[in-house]
């Protein structure tokens, strides 16, 4: 991990939790699956309670991991069936390919490999971050889609930035969170990248 | 060509008086919308590099809309080419008819709708009922008004005219019909768990998702959706065919563009750097992906927009619609949205309803619903000179004789006697005769004609004094000598 300027990390913290995000450090491959376990645990009785976006990188293990529990996203599944799971699932698991300091952001592709309805319709999501995938500001990361899009000849059919959990303040103006997307959002940095690999 | 637009028939004194009773409205609105311009101000303090941002934006979007021709058609080329279809609709029925046509030949019946004002503008939903096709509004505020057959009240907020109360009746009442459970209490959390339950069912089934566009890119084919709920997402990824319903207007040059002026939506409106969701449509679902739509349409509505380019208000084709003029403005404090009459309220309202529709309708707006503070001027973040068309749209409602007969009369009348000191002077005299004929009232309301009679109901005219400065110095004057 060298490179990885700790300040902007930080600042990408501050700036997430004060979006009502919530936060949370890994150190090694065991805390999270004891993260997935404990923020599913409430539905443990469902079939398959945790979605997965796929396009996992170094968390790839996930696929492997619980095969009862996870259902993963794979190129030439079918969307219908990966759809009602999503639907009747209590977590869902993205990566995501940045994240931003200055706006608390995260940006997630949907490409055959990688879907974002792990993002959207389970109550909680949770978000893989890599701190070398944090840029300093929203407008550098805009210009990485930019760049990811010209290098790959091919722009992902659907692109969504998270900043904070679904929220509204449509009745009263008072603030409520969790009206069609997740009222939950962790990010989950991962601090230790070589912890996590399996070996 | 004038654009057409819905608009509600009531005369301005009955929206008027119908808005300044409604406590409900006026409680909620005045909390709102000081809180939005506390947080915008907030949010602009603690970053000053967004404002060197918003100053390259403006120049860009003036930029864009001057070459808006050439925009729109390297748009539909980029569109077309990542397999999705386009579509330029002249007129507000022009758009409804492409969208049915979408919706007759994929044999939709059911729709759900993500926010947008253009679609309110062209009277889609209306349109698709007439037809048999359900549509459903799935932002909350938006959810609660269709179930209460209202227009939105605030472009941001559309429900913010109604209280707990009323939305819990709302929901027990459609969760009769439906045979459905009903929120557990009046309590926000409750009504909110309410409307995520029955909406989500919606989202999984409909066969066409509808939005609207908060940005689109030439250079890339891309559209850009701002929302805080999420429902833009669903209605974007899970319907087999989505229909894209954007004002032409919404066309910036290209990525770089977007990167400055993609954040002021939500630095503007809600004092945040993003809204919660911030989704961009490139093309349709690639086989083998998870999600999106099979068909992507997007219909571009010009309905008056181009005509106004070269003219002096050409600057309000650059608006992001981020409702901060509404939320400074003393009178939109007061009255909220629907004593406009317009699908547009606030101070953009104002100079777009008239614009659009060549002051076809309510072409009161700018006379009557403006005190001239500026205050929308330094609010918005687009630079567009808002006073300035308020005054000229007063200018241009003169010369066009749109102001009621009384109206004219009494302007008229008054400017003969005030044009001059002598027509001054008579004025008062004549003033003095007319209140010992109405006896010693103390209140003078029935001196006041014309138009300006309104104003005695609501004040205390004083009394005139019984001798004018000028006869008082000329007496002086003749004693001293």
């Amino acid at each position: 991990m060298l490179g990885v300027d700790e300040t902007i990390v930080q600042q990408f913290e501050e700036k997430w939790q004060s979006n009502a995000g919530k936060l949370l450090h890994i150190n090694h491959r065991e805390e999270l699956e004891d993260l997935i376990l404990d923020l599913s645990a409430a539905d443990a009785f469902k079939e398959k309670p945790i979605v997965v976006g796929g396009s996992l990188g170094q968390w790839e293990w996930i696929r492997t991991w619980n095969p009862e529990k996870v259902s993963i996203w794979s190129p030439g599944d079918d969307p219908e069936v990966f759809r009602h799971q999503c639907a009747n699932a209590s977590l869902g698991i993205t990566g995501c390919a940045w994240a931003a300091a200055d706006a608390g952001s995260v940006c997630l592709y949907s490409q055959k490999d990688s879907s974002l309805l792990p993002s959207l319709l389970p109550p909680i999501h949770v978000v893989l971050i890599a701190k070398d995938q944090i840029v300093l500001s929203f407008h550098e990361g805009m210009g990485k889609l930019y760049q990811d899009a010209h290098d790959q000849g091919l722009w992902p059919s659907l692109v969504k930035i998270v900043a904070g959990p679904s929220m509204t303040a449509d009745i009263e103006g008072q603030l409520i969170l969790g009206v069609h997307g997740p009222r939950d959002i962790y990010a989950v940095i991962i601090d230790d990248s070589i912890g996590i690999q399996p070996n | 060509m004038a654009g057409q637009l819905p608009f509600d028939e009531r005369p301005w004194p009955e929206r008027r008086d119908a808005a300044l009773q409604n406590q409900t409205m006026r409680h909620t609105i005045g909390f709102v919308t000081r809180r939005f311009t506390l947080v915008k101000q907030e949010v602009y303090r603690a970053n000053p590099d967004i404002e060197a941002s918003r100053t390259v934006a403006v120049g860009q979007k003036r930029k864009a809309i001057h070459d808006l021709p050439e925009l729109l058609e390297r748009f539909r080329t980029q569109v077309e080419e990542h397999g999705g279809h386009t579509y330029l609709a002249a007129r507000a029925e022009d758009a409804v008819d492409i969208a049915l046509n979408i919706a007759r030949t994929n044999q939709v019946k059911s729709v759900i709708k993500s926010k947008s004002m253009v679609t309110e503008e062209i009277e889609l939903n209306q349109a698709f009922g007439k037809e048999g096709i359900a549509v459903r509004e799935t932002d909350l505020g938006e959810y609660i008004i269709q179930l209460a057959h209202e227009k939105p009240s605030h472009i941001l907020a559309p429900a913010v005219h109604r209280n707990r109360h009323q939305v819990a009746d709302l929901f027990q009442e459609d969760a009769a019909q439906k045979k459905i459970a009903p929120p557990h209490s009046d309590d926000i959390e409750d009504l909110t768990r309410y409307a995520r339950e029955r909406l989500r069912q919606e989202f999984l089934q409909a066969d066409m998702g509808v939005t609207g566009g908060n940005f689109l890119v030439a250079e890339t084919g891309t559209l850009v959706l701002i929302t805080n709920e999420g429902n833009a997402d669903m209605v974007t990824s899970l319907p087999p065919v989505l229909v894209s319903i954007v004002g032409v207007e919404k066309m910036v040059e290209n990525w770089t563009s977007l990167q400055e002026i993609i954040q002021q939506p939500a630095m503007s409106g809600i004092g945040r750097h993003l809204s919660s969701y911030t989704t961009m449509i490139h093309a349709p679902k690639s086989s083998g992906s998870a999600e999106g739509p099979e068909q992507w349409h997007v219909i571009l509505v010009d309905n008056g927009r181009m005509a106004l380019r070269g003219t002096k208000f050409e600057d309000v084709l650059s608006c992001i619609r981020c409702g901060a003029c509404l939320n400074v403005c003393p009178v939109f404090r007061e009255v909220g949205g629907h004593a406009y009459g317009s699908v547009y309220p606030g101070p953009i309202g104002i100079v777009e309803t008239p614009l659009l529709t060549d002051f076809q309708i309510l072409p009161e707006l700018p006379s009557k619903l403006c005190t001239l503070c500026h205050a929308c001027q330094e609010a918005c973040p687009m630079d567009i000179s808002l006073p300035q068309h308020i005054v000229s749209l007063r200018h241009i409602v003169i010369k066009r004789h749109l102001n009621s007969g009384m109206v004219g009369w009494t302007l008229k009348t008054w400017a003969r006697f005030w044009g001059t000191a002598s027509g001054y002077r008579r004025s008062i005299s004549l003033a003095r005769v007319m209140q010992r004929f109405y006896g010693k009232r103390r209140n003078a309301s029935g001196l006041i004609p014309g138009m300006f009679a309104g104003w005695g109901q609501t004040r205390e005219i004083p009394q005139v004094a019984p001798q004018t400065f000028h006869e008082w110095w000329q007496d002086r004057n003749q004693k001293g000598e």
